[in-house]
C-alpha cells in the first residue's frame, strides 16, 4: 500500500498527539466532592485547568485521535498498487508520408517497445495501442503529420501510466518535416518535464513523391523552369497547367487527391491593377514568404484565399474537389528577366503548390528546434506527473465517511458526559 | 436527620468501653446544685461523712449540724462543716447534620462523634452521672439522663439508629435539653447557626452550667486532597468552589482562622472548647477531654 500525499497522514498523526496533550492539560471543570468546609474555598470559577497525571475522558480521547487519524489517512490517500514497472517506454511513431522508407522506423519501434510499453502511431491522428507480442504497427498512410497531436496524446499517456510505473520514457521516431512542424509543438513539448529521446529517420518518400509537380506548359515557360530549379519535376501529387485547364485535369484532382493548380501564363490585367501599374513592381504574400516583383495582377480568383496582393486582395484561390482542390492563381509571371529564377519565385511557386488545404512545407526542421524539442533531463518519476487533487484513492470516500460518523459519536458523547 | 437502613455502620464498641473504664471526668468546677450523693466536689457543705473543718456556730444555723461531742467537752458550740459530694447530670448534644456524613462512604465525623458520646457516657455513668443525650435534627432525638444499666445500649441504639441529613439548626437541639449541670456539644459547628448556638450556650454557662464543645474534624477537611477538585457543599448544594493549586493555601488559611476564632469565642464565652480529628483513637480523645476537665478542676481548686 502506498499514500498519495503521505504529508496528511503526518498532519493526523500530529493532530491525534495534540488530541492526547490536551487531555493532560485541557482546562475542565474538576470532578465534585463533597466537602462540608467548601465555604471557606475562595470564590473562583469553578473551571480550572488542571494537569491529570493520566490523560482524561479516555473515551473521548480514543475517539478524537481515531477521528484526526482517519482524517488525515483519507487525505494521504491509501492505494494498493500492483507491482510498479521501473519503465514505461512510449514511442510516438511516425506514420506519416514524410517518413521515407516507412517499415525501418518500424523495426526500430518495436524493438524498442516491450509488454506494456505504449505506441503512439500518428500522421494527421495518432492511434495508442498498448503493447504486447501480439501487436501489430499501423500501417504508414499518405496523410501529413501532426505532431503537436502526438505529443498531446502521449502526455495523456503517460499520466494515466504514472499510477504503474516508476519511470516514464518518451521516445519519438520521425523524419520531424516542417510539414508536421506547428508552433504550438514546442509548448506542447514544455508541458513535459523530462528529455524525449528523438530518432530521426530519413524523410522524403511518398510525401515528398505527393509534391512532385507535372507541369504543363509551353517549352519556353518561366514557371516550367523554377519547377525544374526546386528539382520538383515530375508526376505527383501536383498538375501545374499553365494553358486552360481541362475536364481531365479535373477528374485528376477529383480522383487522385491532388492539387490541381492552374496558373495560366497569360494574366490579363484587372482594372485594379491598371490603377496601379505606375508602381512598377508589386508584393504578393503568401504563407512564410512574401514575393516582390514586377508581377501582372489578374482578376481576384475564386476559392478560399491562400495568397494576398499588398493590399489584401486575393492573389490565389482554393477550391475542394473530391479528395483533390483547385487552385487559381491570378499571378502573371513575367516572361521576360529572371523574375522566375529568384528565390522569391521559387518559394512563392512552392506555396502554392502544396498539399490541399494546407500551404506546402517541406524539408527537415531545423536542429536547433529538435533539441528544443528533445530537451533535457532523462525520464520523469511517475510520481512526478500525479497532479494534486488528480488522483484520488477509493478508500478516501470511505475514510472520510468513517471520520465524519467517529467526531458524531463523540459529539453524542461528549454531550452525554456534559449532561452527566 | 434521616432513618437510613444503608448508613454505615457504628463499629464494636466493647474495645473502647473497655479503654476508657476507670477514666475520671470531674466536673470543671463544684456543683451548685444538690443532688444525689456522688463523685462530684459540691459548692454546698452538707452531711457527709468526709470532715473538712469546724466554724463557730453562728445565729441561724441549723442546730442538726452542731458537733454535740465538742460542745460537751468544751462548751463551745461549732459546726461540723464537712465536704458535699453530688452526681452531675451530663447530656450530650449530638449534631446529626449532613455535614457531619463526611467523608462518604465511612461518615468518619458521625462515627466519630458518637463514639465521643457513648465513651464519655460511659465515663460519666461510671461516676453515677446521669447520662441523656440530644440528636439534633429533625425530628430530634431525645434520651432523658438516667442512671440506670442500659443507659449506653440505650444511647447506641439511638445513635444507630440515626443517620445524619439535612441542615437542622443545632441550636434547636440545644433548647431541648433538660436542666442540668453539664452538656457536652458534639458537632463541627458548620450549620448557620453558629451564633444563636453561642448565645444558648452562654446563657447555660451564666446559669451556672458546665458547657464543653467537642470540635469534630475530618481530616480530609484539613488535608484536603491535592487534587483539582470542585468542592460541594453537602447542606447546600448550590454552593461549589474549585479547590486547586491555587484555591488550597487560601482555603486552609481561612478554615484555621475560622477554627482558632471559634475556640477563642466559646472559651471565652467559659465553655470548654476540644478538637478531635477523624483517624484518631477515640478512647485517646476521651481520655484528653477528661483529663483536660480534671486539670481545670484542679487549676481552680476544686480536687477530683
Amino acid at each position: 500500500m502506498t499514500l498519495l500525499a503521505p504529508i496528511w497522514l503526518i498532519v493526523g498523526a500530529a493532530a491525534a498527539l495534540g488530541v492526547l496533550a490536551l487531555h493532560f492539560i485541557a482546562r475542565q471543570r474538576p470532578a465534585p466532592m463533597t466537602l462540608p468546609t467548601t465555604r471557606f474555598i475562595p470564590d473562583v470559577p469553578a473551571r480550572a485547568a488542571s494537569r491529570a497525571p493520566r490523560p482524561t475522558d479516555l473515551l473521548l480521547l480514543l475517539l478524537r485521535a481515531l477521528a484526526v487519524v482517519l482524517l488525515g489517512l483519507a487525505f494521504a490517500g491509501p492505494i494498493v498498487r500492483p507491482t510498479r514497472a521501473p519503465i514505461v517506454r512510449i514511442v510516438m511513431l511516425d506514420r506519416s508520408g514524410a517518413v521515407a522508407q516507412p517499415d525501418s522506423p518500424a523495426v526500430r519501434a518495436a524493438d524498442l517497445l516491450r509488454d506494456g510499453d505504449v505506441l503512439v502511431a500518428f500522421d494527421t491522428t495518432a492511434s495508442v495501442v498498448e503493447w504486447s507480442e501480439h501487436e501489430t504497427i499501423p500501417a504508414a498512410r499518405q496523410a501529413p503529420a501532426d505532431l503537436t497531436a502526438a505529443l498531446l496524446i502521449a502526455l495523456g499517456e503517460a499520466r494515466e501510466l504514472s499510477s504503474r510505473a516508476d519511470s516514464i520514457e518518451l521516445v519519438l521516431i520521425s523524419p520531424i518535416d516542417a510539414a508536421g512542424w506547428s508552433a504550438a509543438v514546442l509548448p506542447v513539448r514544455a508541458e513535459w518535464p523530462g528529455g524525449i529521446r528523438v530518432e530521426r529517420t530519413h524523410a522524403g518518400g511518398q510525401e515528398a513523391l505527393a509534391h512532385r509537380i507535372e507541369v504543363r506548359s509551353e517549352a519556353d515557360d518561366p514557371l516550367a523552369a523554377t519547377v525544374a530549379l526546386l528539382g520538383r519535376v515530375g508526376a505527383g501529387g501536383v498538375r501545374l497547367v499553365r494553358d486552360a485547364a481541362t475536364a481531365a485535369d479535373s477528374a485528376w484532382a477529383l480522383d487522385s487527391g491532388g492539387a490541381l493548380v492552374h496558373w495560366p501564363a497569360v494574366v490579363r490585367m484587372s482594372m485594379a491593377d491598371s490603377t496601379s501599374a505606375s508602381l512598377g513592381a508589386g508584393a504578393v504574400i503568401a504563407p512564410d514568404v512574401v514575393a516582390v516583383a514586377p508581377w501582372i495582377r489578374g482578376d481576384s480568383p475564386d476559392g478560399r484565399p491562400i495568397a494576398w496582393w499588398v493590399d489584401g486582395t486575393a492573389a490565389a484561390g482554393e477550391s475542394p474537389l473530391g479528395t483533390g482542390c483547385v487552385r487559381e492563381v491570378a499571378i502573371g509571371v513575367p516572361a521576360a528577366g529572371d523574375v522566375a529564377l529568384s528565390t522569391s519565385t521559387q518559394r512563392l511557386l512552392h506555396a502554392l503548390t502544396g498539399r490541399c488545404g494546407a500551404p506546402a512545407r517541406l524539408g527537415p526542421v531545423a536542429d536547433t528546434l529538435v533539441r528544443q524539442l528533445a530537451g533535457g533531463g532523462g525520464l520523469v518519476s511517475g510520481t512526478r506527473l500525479v497532479r494534486a487533487g488528480a488522483q484520488m484513492s477509493p478508500a478516501t470516500p470511505w475514510l472520510l465517511a468513517a471520520g465524519l460518523a467517529l467526531l458524531l459519536i463523540e459529539w453524542l458523547v461528549r454531550a452525554r458526559v456534559v449532561r452527566s | 436527620m434521616r432513618r437510613s437502613g444503608d448508613a454505615p455502620s457504628l463499629p464494636p464498641l466493647g474495645a473502647l468501653l473497655d479503654a476508657v473504664r476507670g477514666v475520671t471526668w470531674p466536673a470543671r468546677r463544684p456543683v451548685h446544685r444538690r443532688g444525689a450523693p456522688g463523685t462530684h466536689v459540691s459548692r454546698l457543705t452538707g452531711a457527709s461523712p468526709e470532715f473538712t473543718a469546724y466554724r463557730p456556730y453562728r445565729q441561724g444555723d441549723d442546730p442538726r449540724r452542731l458537733d454535740w461531742k465538742l460542745l460537751a467537752r468544751t462548751d463551745r458550740a461549732y459546726l461540723r462543716i464537712t465536704s458535699d459530694r453530688a452526681t452531675i447530670g451530663t447530656v450530650f448534644v449530638l449534631d446529626a447534620s449532613a455535614s457531619m456524613a463526611f467523608p462518604e462512604p465511612g461518615w468518619d465525623k458521625w462515627t466519630l462523634g458518637a463514639q465521643l458520646l457513648i465513651g464519655l457516657g460511659a465515663v460519666a455513668l461510671a461516676s453515677g452521672d446521669p447520662v441523656g443525650m440530644v440528636v439534633g435534627g429533625a425530628p430530634t432525638q431525645i434520651a432523658p439522663p438516667r442512671t440506670r444499666r442500659g443507659t449506653i445500649a440505650e444511647l447506641t441504639r439511638i445513635v444507630r439508629e440515626t443517620s445524619p441529613a439535612g441542615s437542622a439548626p443545632l441550636v434547636a437541639a440545644l433548647g431541648r435539653v433538660p436542666n442540668v449541670p453539664r452538656v457536652v456539644l458534639i458537632s463541627d459547628f458548620l450549620g448557620d447557626d453558629g451564633d444563636a448556638l453561642l448565645r444558648a450556650a452562654r446563657a447555660r454557662l451564666a446559669a451556672g452550667d458546665d458547657v464543653q464543645a467537642v470540635h469534630v474534624l475530618a481530616r480530609e477537611e484539613l488535608e484536603p486532597p491535592a487534587r483539582a477538585l470542585l468542592a460541594v457543599d453537602p447542606e447546600r448544594r448550590q454552593l461549589e468552589r474549585a479547590l486547586g493549586e491555587e484555591t488550597r493555601a487560601a482555603y486552609l488559611a481561612a478554615f484555621g482562622a475560622w477554627r482558632d476564632q471559634l475556640a477563642r469565642d466559646w472559651r471565652a464565652a467559659g465553655a470548654a472548647v476540644h478538637e478531635a480529628v477523624t483517624g484518631e483513637d477515640p478512647a485517646t480523645a476521651v481520655r484528653r477531654i477528661a483529663h483536660a476537665a480534671l486539670e481545670t478542676a484542679v487549676e481552680r481548686g476544686v480536687g477530683a
